[in-house]
């Protein structure tokens, strides 16, 4: 295993621009991980943009953030001297960033057609793989339009880490399939919206589903997806296509961010390896909130000695209940070496007393992944 | 505040605190969805719940949604797969697919098996079930619904109790709202009529209780604050009892905290006591946080210091629970 500066990976040296993409199961803190990235890439002086998903209050605030605004925040970052480059970051909003896509792409008279389509909406707002498919849609559009040196990506909560790089094609290949072209065709070209709804609900096959859903839904999603495959699906399909070489160039690398649990260490793995299979470029794991131990095998040997009496039998138990967590964690982390394999580089990051949720605290995260010393107390490590 | 009798014995200490009763209260409902957020201890909950309830003399189905196979995992198999499996004397898990409950659906209602097959084979059947609002949550809780209503399946028994560990993402409430939102969508038709039955089920508490996992942070608990109110306007369910998981044991009293705090020196092995006061007063400061916000029973789980539960760890933290 490696434990590498975290600098080398994100080439803080390089001009050319990157982005950088932070994945992993709900729940480990990925959103802290990608700010920190962030900061990391702003403090060697790359004018660098964090997309964040969903951000505790106060670590939005800290960063500027609100999901009413569309644009990216300049962070206001007062006074660090570490920091050369500026800090810019931004709340995705899936929803408002289809609807941008919808009135980019639809023609004047149908966008509130189908905007206003429930299935549409349902699409846009909940249907699985649609967060994933406008994060990477976001990221595309800032990446294209230019003005970053570093763009992280947080990515949606998401159970399963694969989820992010799956579900978008998974949308794409339910919106653009050829079954569904194919049984608009000879409907396409005859003239008036509604008249061709009635002209599908002809088809024996869409009259038998009709009789188990109900023609009311049939109805509104055979309008949706006539209009999606008529005057849409091209123009999604080729920016898809752009998003995927996006991804896959050298430019964009992917951290798989974890906590020493086996659940979403599992998930990590599978992922770095899955990553690695498709040839994307995997930049290592960041596992979050170790505990560390220094020489815990040498403590249990020999108890440290605090004062005598009740608070001294109680401070040898908690200290005894940390040293079984620190274990746990070493266990853990040996566990990932052995799954991630000879190419697997690993950044820790201690346990924090307290949630990230300012600058300093940011900075501190920053400054472990730099292996730089820390002087910040909220972190459990032994000197 | 809790304070352990001398000599300090680490299992009392690992052990669960707080309104116990509800514990029996929620088992007495025959079906118990458990909400909560990926990484709250949602798994554990229900394992938790199913070891109670095997130990009653019950038998219990746990149905894990979505692709999820945690409670399936922790027993030792690959996946949760679509048809209850025994893992334990009287306790079963599964998965539901319900693109496999829509097919079954379909061929139940059309009057030509040929057209049947036509409709489930093609691809404007997965277009339907993926982008209709709702489609995948009514043909999951229909499932339930007839392991609820169903008697002995043809080689299962009969299930005293079902546990649903609701899916992560959303706050799970995707799952129960849909009666709701389903209702406006699909207004004929007999899955129309199943909505209703499913409504009835899920809004009556006689028969079925929602309870939630979430931890003493500052994310799960305002997300558990705003799924409960939800839950409340949404569907119409009381969400209870509260469960709290991770909780670190309260062994120093707030003298002893603030002394630490205050004399420690900041390195070495005494850093590590101040950050464990530390953390037991930010957890207490959101545990306080849900407890000045619901009228509802929480109890809290005690933190194992351990990043995987054994079976016989689980089983503990459930005798513990059971404590009531």
């Amino acid at each position: 295993m490696e434990y590498r500066d975290i600098r080398d990976t994100i080439r803080t040296d390089e001009a050319d621009p990157m982005v950088i993409v932070c994945c992993g199961s709900g729940g480990v803190g990925k959103t802290t991980i990608s700010a920190a990235l962030g900061l990391s890439c702003a403090m060697s002086g790359h004018k660098t943009l964090v997309l964040t998903v969903d951000p505790a209050r106060r670590l939005a605030d800290a960063l500027g953030v609100s999901p009413l605004s569309h644009e990216p925040q300049r962070v206001n970052t007062g006074k660090t001297p570490e920091l050369s480059g500026e800090l810019y970051a931004m709340m995705l909003d899936p929803q408002y960033t289809f609807d941008m896509l919808i009135k980019r792409y639809a023609p004047n008279g149908l966008k509130d057609h189908i905007l206003n389509n429930r299935y549409y909406m349902h699409i846009s707002r909940n249907m699985a793989g649609s967060h994933e498919y406008m994060a990477m849609e976001k990221l595309y559009e800032v990446f294209t339009g230019g003005g970053y040196d570093r763009i992280v990506l947080d990515t949606p909560p998401s159970r399963r880490a694969l989820d992010f790089l799956e579900a978008p094609q998974r949308v794409l290949d339910l919106l653009g399939h050829r079954y569904f072209l194919k049984l608009f065709q000879p409907y396409i070209k005859a003239g008036q919206w509604s008249s061709r709804i009635f002209n599908f609900l002809a088809t024996p096959v869409l009259k038998a589903v009709g009789q188990v859903v109900g023609h009311n839904a049939l109805t509104d999603l055979l309008a949706f997806f006539q209009l999606w495959n008529d005057l849409l699906f091209d123009g999604f399909r080729r920016r898809a296509s752009a998003v995927k070489s996006l991804l896959s160039s050298p430019s964009t690398i992917f951290f798989a961010v974890t906590t020493p649990q086996a659940f979403p260490r599992t998930e990590a793995v599978g992922l770095a390896h899955k990553l690695v299979e498709r040839k994307f470029s995997f930049a290592g794991f960041i596992v979050n909130r170790v505990h560390e131990f220094k020489n815990h095998d040498s403590l249990e040997k020999d108890p440290p000695q605090f004062q005598p009496g009740e608070l001294g039998e109680k401070i040898s138990i908690a200290y005894r209940l940390e040293q079984r967590l620190a274990r746990s964690d070493a266990h853990a982390l040996k566990a990932l070496e052995t799954e991630a394999g000879p190419a697997g580089v690993i950044h820790t990051i201690p346990f924090s007393d307290e949630s990230i949720h300012d600058l300093s605290g940011l900075i501190e995260v920053c400054r472990h992944l730099m292996r730089l010393p820390v002087n910040g107390s909220r972190f459990k490590t032994e000197e | 505040m809790i304070q352990p009798r001398k000599p300090y014995d680490i299992n009392e200490l690992l052990s669960c605190h707080g309104d116990l009763e509800a514990v029996s209260n929620l088992l007495s409902s025959r079906l118990i969805f458990v909400m909560g957020k990926g990484g709250t201890g949602k798994t554990t909950l229900s394992v938790c719940l199913a070891f109670i309830a095997e130990k009653m003399g019950l038998t219990t189905l746990i149905v894990e949604i979505g692709d999820s196979a945690g409670t399936a995992q922790f027993f030792g198999e690959s996946d949760a797969g679509n048809e209850p499996s025994r893992v334990s004397s009287r306790i079963w898990t599964t998965g539901v697919d319900p693109r496999a409950e829509l097919v079954a659906y379909t061929h139940h209602h059309m009057k030509s098996g040929f057209i049947a097959g036509r409709i489930t084979k093609s691809r404007l059947f997965d277009y339907l079930l993926a982008a209709t609002p709702g489609l995948k949550e009514i043909m999951t809780l229909g499932r339930i619904w007839r392991w609820f209503t169903g008697g002995p399946d043809k080689d299962g028994p009969a299930f005293d109790r079902i546990i649903v560990d609701a899916p992560a993402t959303g706050h799970g409430l995707s799952l129960l709202s849909l009666p709701k939102n389903l209702g406006d969508m699909i207004r004929v038709g007999p899955i129309a009529a199943q909505v209703e039955d499913i409504r009835k089920l899920v809004t009556d508490s006689s028969r079925t209780a929602v309870t939630v996992a979430t931890l003493p942070e500052e994310l799960p608990v305002n997300e558990t604050l705003e799924m409960m109110a939800a839950a409340k306007r949404d569907v119409g369910v009381d969400v209870s009892p509260i469960f709290i998981n991770s909780v670190y044991p309260d062994i120093f009293t707030s003298e002893e905290s603030e002394d630490i705090k205050r004399f420690f020196p900041d390195r070495g092995q005494t850093r590590l006591i101040k950050s464990w006061v530390n953390r037991c007063q930010s957890q207490q400061a959101y545990i306080d946080q849900i407890l000045a916000n619901v009228t509802c029973p929480v109890i809290r789980l005690p933190f194992f210091f351990t990043n995987e539960l054994s079976t016989q760890e689980v089983r503990k933290l459930s005798w513990s629970l059971k404590k009531a």
